[in-house]
């Protein structure tokens, strides 16, 4: 089982946001407060006895390395 | 009374008809973890400390990390008269959601941009019932309520929202709430 889908049937989120496609398969992407990584995944027959999850992708979610650049200096400039 | 663990920890099981306990705790750090069963319970509480935060359920949920938001667009331009599940939503093993706020909302073509004349009603249910909302046109509405929605381990959440107006429409639905 992929992790996104664990996660799903654990309820080991705190933000769900699904979208149905036109093939009738729904994407899904969770998300947990202070991690940061989101699971995108595409699946059909969700809860189904055929489900299949048919894309998984892990986001990384944080900032752009040139707005970590940015805060950083910001922070010297601040102390 | 005896301390059975090396870290202080004290379990406690009483199982009788009538029970009273005076508790009196002196610590820098307290947790108590109270799970009472009983046809009626009478809890008094004499709390003394330089500060005491008490948290209704919803805001107690947040700090401990449990809480869920559910949110899910319609797959594109719904016709009226025409609806669509937009989350569903199995409760896992050992867990209890509770929902307190629910929202939808109507968008407008984003091809044409033209403001759409829109009503769309939203509902929540699982297997066994249906619980209505409605609400009232474009650009759609928000509301929560003190009382949760539960739903137990097992059962499937869904949310639909239908397509009562005139245009076309695209439209999304979100819940909120926390599972513990």
């Amino acid at each position: 089982m992929q992790e996104g889908l664990k996660k799903l049937y654990a309820g080991d989120f705190n933000s769900m946001h699904q979208q149905r496609q036109p093939d009738g398969s729904i994407v899904i992407i969770l998300s947990t407060s202070g991690e940061k990584k989101s699971y995108k995944f595409r699946v059909k027959d969700l809860y189904g006895p055929d489900e299949e999850v048919l894309e998984h992708e892990v986001i990384q979610a944080k900032p752009p390395k040139h707005i970590l650049d940015r805060m950083k200096e910001a922070q010297k400039h601040a102390g | 009374m005896a301390i059975d663990h090396p870290d202080g920890t004290v379990p406690i099981a009483f199982t009788k008809a009538d029970i009273k306990v005076p508790v009196d705790i002196q610590a820098q750090y307290i947790t108590l973890d109270i799970n009472i069963k009983a046809q009626t319970a009478d809890v008094t509480i004499n709390i003394t400390a330089q500060s005491v935060g008490v948290y209704i359920q919803g805001e107690w949920t947040a700090k401990q990390g449990q809480q869920k938001f559910l949110y899910g667009p319609s797959s594109g331009l719904i016709n009226p008269g025409y609806g669509e599940t937009v989350i569903t939503y199995a409760i896992p093993t050992g867990k209890t959601l509770f929902i307190n706020s629910i929202g939808a909302a109507v968008q407008d073509d984003p091809m044409t941009h033209i403001a759409v004349d829109a009503s769309i009603e939203g509902y929540v249910s699982n297997e066994d019932c249906s619980i209505f909302f409605v609400f009232a046109g474009r650009p759609g509405c928000f509301g929560s309520f003190p009382t949760p929605i539960r739903f137990d381990a097992g059962d499937t959440l869904y949310m639909a929202i239908s397509n009562l107006g005139p245009d076309a429409c695209f439209f999304g639905g979100s819940l909120g709430g926390w599972e513990i």
